[in-house]
């Protein structure tokens, strides 16, 4: 599989709150980061922040993935992001992910995005 | 308009961000470095007359003109601002993506650092597009 058709993928898990398949794809080492909180490093502090984010204000999430770049061992995917709220609503936000790739795996995961109306809202 | 490519400046501009280079990364040096100058009038000469500008989740800008008249607000909150590159990919023609650390410092000389990434897309020697991932809030919190 290519890198970008893991992204894909990954995509797809985030999706339907895979979070075990998301981590099976990502090195021992693998850093997470999403927007301005810090770094989790290792799938341990991985699963805890991603189970963490955010669950309080949506129901659900989906992607439109606008574009994707593949160049040596990273994968750009812009995004709108399409977040299913609690009272009903639906927000839409812009969003980047850079991949960093060592072999098949993820290294790094860095989200490029404000979600700061998902806690306006 | 003059062109941004052939732009005399008074600073060593290729001297900064020594580990990049480029006809179109020297551009886009030029332009950091007119955004760290907080000199708008500088910055929006590197864009297309029609272009497209997205910072954040803002709404997007389409001329020069609105690009600065978008960039205002900002430009009053801060005065200092650095852009630390970490990454440039090139992975299309006229294609640019553009990992950083942005610090700035505020009017009250709060310093923040804060990821971000841009894919900024030329038209010839000009800035098409500049779309700006990142969250600024920080900024203009107290």
């Amino acid at each position: 599989m290519s890198n970008t058709a893991t992204v894909h993928a990954l995509l797809k898990m985030f999706e339907s709150f895979d979070v075990e398949g998301f981590l099976a794809h990502l090195t021992d080492e693998a850093v997470y980061r999403f927007g301005n909180y810090p770094p989790a490093t290792g799938k341990d502090a991985i699963r805890e922040t991603i189970k963490a984010s955010h669950m309080d204000q949506i129901t659900g999430i989906s992607f439109d993935i606008l574009k994707t770049y593949e160049q040596g061992d990273a994968v750009i995917a812009e995004l709108a992001v399409n977040y299913h709220l609690t009272n009903g609503n639906t927000t839409t936000l812009p969003c980047l992910d850079i991949f960093r790739f060592n072999g098949e795996k993820v290294s790094a995961m860095l989200v490029f995005m404000d979600a700061s109306p998902l806690f306006a809202a | 308009m003059t062109n941004s490519a052939s732009y005399t400046w008074e600073w060593p501009h290729t001297k900064k961000w020594p580990r990049f280079s480029g006809d179109k990364v020297d551009i886009v040096k030029k332009m950091f470095l007119a955004g760290e100058a907080l000199n708008v009038n500088n910055f929006i000469r590197f864009y297309a007359d029609d272009c497209y500008y997205q910072f954040g989740n803002f709404p997007p800008a389409h001329t020069p003109q609105q690009i600065a008249d978008s960039s205002q607000g900002f430009i009053d909150s801060c005065e200092g601002l650095h852009h630390r590159i970490l990454n440039i990919w090139e992975p299309e023609a006229d294609t640019m993506i553009c990992e950083m650390e942005v610090t700035y410092i505020s009017h009250g000389g709060k310093v923040v650092t804060l990821p971000c990434c841009d894919i900024i897309k030329f038209e010839g020697d000009k800035v098409k597009e500049l779309k700006i991932f990142m969250d600024i809030n920080p900024l203009f919190q107290p």
